[in-house]
């Protein structure tokens, strides 16, 4: 992937269309855009496309019209081998965790940076670093299946976030927990975005969108009806504080 | 490198993950290809059984009746000297009858009694095998029973002709059958795996959604064939090894020892192109299956 000045937004989408075969069609015209550092709910009502709109950005559904540009380049037209490096560059969260759970915290942790080819040592410093931020330090070789749902969560959060992605995709990373766990895991995704880190969250938890509001897009009928610009303030300090350090 | 480290803690955690159905399958294919190891011993002993067969083979020259020693020294010398020939022995009628009755171990009731002159006089001619195999016997039996001092010669060429196919009968069986079972073992591998996959389709999930390339996904699994394949061969051979030893000490202990009568394993070279042979089918097995399981 070419460097990435920052002058077009992260993710640009336009006109975006996906149905499935035999169901009404889903996405009908869905536009939008992400800058660098913002942090962005994505609602709707549940069977909206919510989690189809975000396969779409990582590549595992494929468009069927308009175009998705990630870092200014379009990756609908991606072939298929070159998907996995689209990937390298986005931090992927789910609701189920998606976490091996005969690997150790550590190992889980380890295989994004595995996968970009990394020394052993520096696996083990990221990692440690990581586990500190997400408040399981010491936990790197406790087999990850003993946890509870909120420490997996944050292991999951920090594999997401420890090969440093410029985005982090979370489709519905509170949905499993209870209100407490819920919360530190927000709590977290707020602190990864402080360092720079754009977050889009898909969720229809009506108290997450009230009690920590953001931009939000909400999706019915196929498009992004209403855009809540709540974080407008928020997301110009960011950008400030982003270009504050490059300068 | 960095690669490699990559496919060696992959096929570490993997294996960790699931022991018993790794430890299970190298046990299967232990057992299959020792089966295979077993045959190549059987066609390996026939082998060497034919070949010290047909090191003493021999055409045997009836000598008249009449014929001096002296003639019958001329004759073996003028034997000794054609192309192929490796000894020739004279047997007169005494050594013959001897050598009769050692050969029927005393068992026919009066032989001793039998007079000398019942039995021939005979020229034993011993042919290099290499030199047999290219000469034409019923030439040579012909230009050497124009010999005036013989009788008849007897060449015994369908009997050699006979033992020769049947090993060479055998060496194909034996060939069939390894192919065959080497080809079942692609699919014990390719089976294994594909279990291994769906038990471990987790680690594919989460290694393609942080950007694992098809390659980085399949070395460790190819590796984990290829092993599978390795170690299941050694162990076969060793097993095979041990065995065949304690067979050949087992009738050195029968027949007190004695070249001809024991039991020699495949050669170290074939044990190792076997190895290899058995590594290939389990890559060849692990990429069967991680094809299908990874198939987009
Ligand atoms: N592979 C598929 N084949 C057919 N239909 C599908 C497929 N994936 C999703 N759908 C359908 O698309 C619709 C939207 O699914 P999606 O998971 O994107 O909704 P969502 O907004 O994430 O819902 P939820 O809030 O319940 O998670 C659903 O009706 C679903 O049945
Ligand atoms: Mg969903």
């Amino acid at each position: 992937m070419e460097v990435y000045s920052g002058d077009v937004p992260l993710l640009a989408v336009k006109n975006l269309k996906r149905s499935y075969p035999g169901s009404v069609s889903l996405l009908t015209d869905v536009s939008f855009e992400i800058w660098p550092g913002e942090f962005v709910y994505i609602t709707g009502p549940s069977g909206a496309g919510k989690t189809t709109l975000l396969k779409l950005l990582y590549r595992a559904e494929r468009a069927e019209g308009g175009s998705i540009s990630f870092c200014g380049k379009d990756i609908t037209a991606l072939n298929d081998a070159s998907i996995p490096y689209l990937r390298r560059n986005v931090g992927i969260v789910f609701q189920d965790f998606r976490l091996i759970d005969w690997f150790t915290v550590g190992e889980n942790i380890a295989v994004p940076l595995e996968i970009l080819g990394m020394d052993g040592y520096t696996i083990r410093e990221r990692t440690r670093n990581v586990l500190d931020r997400v408040g399981l330090k010491g936990y790197a070789n406790v087999m990850t299946g003993k946890l509870s749902g909120g420490e997996q969560q944050r292991v999951a959060m920090a594999r997401a976030v420890v090969s440093r992605p410029p985005i982090l995709l979370a489709d519905e990373p509170t949905g499993n927990l209870d209100q407490a766990s819920a919360s530190a895991v927000m709590d977290l995704m707020e602190s990864i975005n402080e360092d720079g880190t754009a977050v889009v969250v898909a969720t229809h938890d009506e108290l997450l969108l009230t009690s920590r509001p953001y931009r939000t897009f909400s999706l019915m009928g196929g498009r992004i009806v209403d855009v809540d610009y709540k974080n407008s303030e928020r997301h110009r300090k960011v950008i400030e504080a982003l270009s504050m350090e490059a300068a | 490198m960095s690669a490699i480290m990559f496919t060696l803690r992959k096929l570490w955690q993997n294996v960790r993950h699931d022991r018993t159905s790794l430890v299970l399958n190298v046990v299967v294919l232990t057992l299959t290809f020792f089966t295979v190891i077993v045959v190549g011993v059987g066609v390996v002993n026939v082998d060497r059984l034919t070949r010290s067969i047909e090191d003493q083979y021999q055409v045997t020259v009836y000598l008249a009746d009449d014929v001096t020693l002296e003639r019958v020294n001329e004759v073996a010398v003028g034997l000794r000297h054609v192309q192929g020939v490796r000894e020739v022995t004279h047997l007169d009628p005494e050594s013959f009858r001897g050598r009769f009755i050692e050969m029927a171990g005393g068992g026919i009731d009066g032989i001793e009694d039998v007079s000398t002159d019942v039995f021939p006089s005979v020229l034993e001619v011993n042919l290099a095998p290499d030199y047999r195999e290219k000469m034409d016997l019923g030439a040579f039996a012909g230009k050497v029973s124009r010999i005036d001092a013989v009788e008849s010669v007897e060449t015994h060429e369908g009997w050699i002709q006979q033992l020769k196919g049947f090993a060479g009968i055998l060496g194909l069986v034996a060939a069939v059958f390894g192919i065959c079972v080497l080809f079942c073992s692609v699919f014990i591998v390719a089976n294994t795996i594909k279990l291994a996959f769906i038990k471990r389709q987790r680690v594919v999930e989460v290694m393609r959604l942080f950007g694992a390339t098809r390659g980085l996904i399949e070395a460790p699994v190819l590796l984990e064939g290829c092993l599978q394949g390795v170690v299941g061969s050694l162990a076969a051979a060793l097993l095979a090894w041990a065995l065949i030893t304690a067979v050949d000490a087992r009738i050195a202990s029968i027949l007190g020892g004695g070249e001809a009568w024991s039991v020699i394993f495949v050669p170290v070279s074939w044990v190792a192109l076997f190895v290899a042979v058995c590594g290939a089918v389990g890559v060849i097995g692990a990429h069967l299956a991680s094809a299908r399981a990874l198939r987009v």
